[in-house]
């Protein structure tokens, strides 16, 4: 009669280890199957989006050759997940051969790179999924989130006409303010460029009704947000012409954050008279922080 | 819960066999909600896939190499029909250009608006130039005075347009080794680092007119081109002779930002023709028409003859949807090979 308790419990206890054992199996068997098909649909998913990605891609180096002094920039606006995890998109070009255009999931794990034909210069980018831009600045190719500067002239200062000796050339200066630059929080006063290489006399003919357009873009378009144009209060130019210094009341632009780029476009302003490349330095505020860069100018 | 604690007879509870399958039903449960989460996954694969099957080109990439090719052609034919024109003055020839322009502009401007597509161009400007001409097909390649060797043009930096159109019957006879010693006729460029020279004849042995370019520089003369019938339409600027494309003709890039272009030999020593026929070029430079004077009559009609032309438009395209902004800086000069 002992027996019998224990052998319905050995039975119990088999039964239930048989079952355990079945249904963890069922798990594993349904989890793999789960798996692989996640990967295998976000590797399929990132194939799509990446060849759609190298189309734009594609078109805008298209547009970039279309014309002399070209620039275009193209938002699209792919899924922001592939199989319900975000994911990376990596712009490169090692220089040789086609660039690389590089999508990665983390969960799950998966890599696809597309190849693209390029033929203009690409800078190494990345962006995430989701709503993103593919600019080109008239120098290289570039992704970006939509408000990530993409579109933003790098240079600092350029002179629309490259030939020397030239007058009344439109002169543009983008100022992006850097993390940690004096200027963030203090009302901006005012825009100093100074040229150096032999201190040409470029400013002389310029004065407060040469100027364009100045103004700030907040949001990196490389467009003018806050038109500041009309705080302009003095303007000096000294040095015998090579420096100009641009005042402002300090009430248009109160507020400077980093990543804001101040914008000048001046129009009036000679090139030097001897072909080469001057050094032009700029700071805001007269805070001594200062950026540089260069103009040149061809025979 | 089995009882197995012993003593006794354990017989399980008949209401705990309602619990038995429980483990069964919660996996069941689970891996059919799993199975239900992997559809779903599927499904944005189908429509990422979907993606796949429409055009790839959503943002207007190519209506706006459309527009911008629309723009160059429509402006190139407004130059073309403004230099037609026997013009006064270069002033009232540009009025004549930016008025045209900007109605171009305002048209297409208004037509695209109606899709949401913002165009613009705007003019950055007009280059001065010279149109020069003969049309009288039996009259010498000599100046206005009768000069043989003479320059049409000094000191410019870009020629297009420059057709030539000779006579068989009138072309001088020669070969390819003995043209410098005939006289033959031959248009020079001769800039600061280079020169060319491009000869037109009859040649000897093969009965065709030929057309050989020489290095003046290096004395080198390339593989002529030829061509057939009763008359040889050269095309320096576009290279070709006869219709027919012309390799040896293309010394544009060398010519560098300055030169001369010149008529020697055009009739022999006697006065005989070497060539007869028409002509045509623009240059960029714009005082040709006044200051060689003799070498020109005031036209039209009254071979050669030269007008203030415009020769290049240069203007800013801007091509804006709601997904793409396209800019472009873009030159108009038909028919040119140098910038």
């Amino acid at each position: 009669m002992a027996d019998r308790g224990v052998s319905t419990a050995l039975g119990y206890v088999l039964g239930l280890a048989i079952i355990t054992v079945m249904i963890s199996g069922l798990f594993v068997a349904t989890g793999e199957i789960v798996t692989d098909e996640r990967e295998e649909a976000a590797r399929s998913e990132l194939r799509v989006l990446g060849n759609r990605l190298a189309a734009d891609v594609t078109t805008v180096d298209r547009l970039a050759l279309s014309a002399g002094d070209a620039q275009a920039s193209l938002t699209r606006d792919l899924p922001e997940t592939v199989a319900g995890s975000s994911y990376r998109i990596a712009l490169e070009h090692d220089g040789g051969g086609p660039a690389a255009i590089e999508l990665t999931t983390d969960d799950p794990e998966v890599s696809v790179t597309v190849s693209v034909m390029n033929g203009t210069p690409i800078v190494n980018s990345t962006a995430n999924g989701g709503e993103l831009v593919v600019g080109y600045d008239g120098s290289d190719i570039e992704i970006g989130p939509v408000t990530s500067g993409v579109l933003a002239d790098d240079d600092l200062v350029q002179v629309r006409d490259d030939t020397a000796g030239a007058t009344n050339v439109e002169m543009e200066v983008n100022f992006r303010i850097e993390p940690g630059s004096p200027t963030i929080g203090n009302s901006l006063n005012s825009v100093e460029i100074d040229v150096g290489s032999g201190s040409p006399d470029m400013f002389s003919g310029t004065g407060q009704s040469d100027v364009v357009e100045m103004g700030v873009d907040t949001d990196g378009d490389g467009r003018i947000d806050d038109d500041i144009e009309s705080d302009i209060d003095s303007w000096d130019v000294t040095d015998g012409g090579s420096t100009l210094t641009v005042g402002l009341g300090g009430s248009a632009y109160t507020n400077p954050q980093a990543g804001d780029t101040v914008i000048l476009t001046v129009d009036g302003v000679d090139n030097p008279a001897s072909p080469g490349t001057y050094d032009v330095r700029i700071q805001t505020s007269g805070d001594g922080n200062w950026q540089n860069g260069t103009i040149t100018v061809d025979p | 819960m089995a009882d197995v604690s012993g003593g006794g007879r354990s017989v399980s509870p008949p209401e705990d066999a309602a619990d038995r399958a429980q483990l069964l039903l919660v996996a069941g449960l689970v891996i059919a909600v799993t199975l239900v989460v992997l559809a779903l996954t599927l499904n944005t694969v189908i429509y990422t896939e979907n993606l796949a099957t429409r055009s790839s080109d959503v943002a207007g990439g190519d209506d706006s190499i459309r527009f911008l090719d629309a723009s160059e052609d429509a402006v190139a034919e407004i130059v073309a029909r403004a230099n037609r024109d026997h013009n006064e003055s270069h002033a009232a020839l540009r009025a004549n250009v930016s008025v045209d322009v900007d109605a171009w502009r305002n048209a297409t401007g208004r037509s695209y608006a109606t899709n949401g597509v913002v165009t613009n161009l705007s003019n950055r400007g007009l280059i001065n130039g010279t149109r020069m001409l003969q049309t009288d097909g039996s009259r010498k390649f000599t100046d206005a005075a009768g000069t043989s060797t003479w320059t049409l043009a000094d000191d410019v930096s870009g020629t297009r347009q420059f057709r030539i159109n000779a006579t068989n019957a009138s072309l001088a006879n020669s070969t390819q080794t003995t043209l410098e010693s005939d006289e033959v006729f031959y248009v020079q460029l001769n800039g600061a680092s280079a020169a060319w020279e491009v000869y037109v004849y009859k040649d000897l042995l093969a009965s065709t007119i030929n057309v050989t370019v020489k290095n003046a520089t290096s004395g080198v003369k390339r593989t002529p081109c030829s061509t057939g019938g009763d008359y040889a339409a050269v095309n320096v600027t576009a290279g070709t002779v006869g219709g027919e494309s012309c390799p040896a003709l293309s010394f544009a890039s060398d010519l560098g930002s300055s030169y001369a272009i010149t008529y020697n030999d055009t009739e022999t020593g006697v006065g005989d023709p070497t060539i007869t026929g028409t002509y045509h070029l623009i240059v960029d430079d714009g005082s040709v028409a006044r200051s060689p004077g003799a070498s020109f009559n005031d036209g039209p009609g009254n071979s050669p003859w030269a007008d203030p032309a415009i020769y290049a438009v240069e203007y800013d395209a801007v091509y804006e949807t709601g997904r793409l902004r396209y800019s472009a800086s873009v030159r108009v000069a038909p028919g040119e090979t140098n910038g």
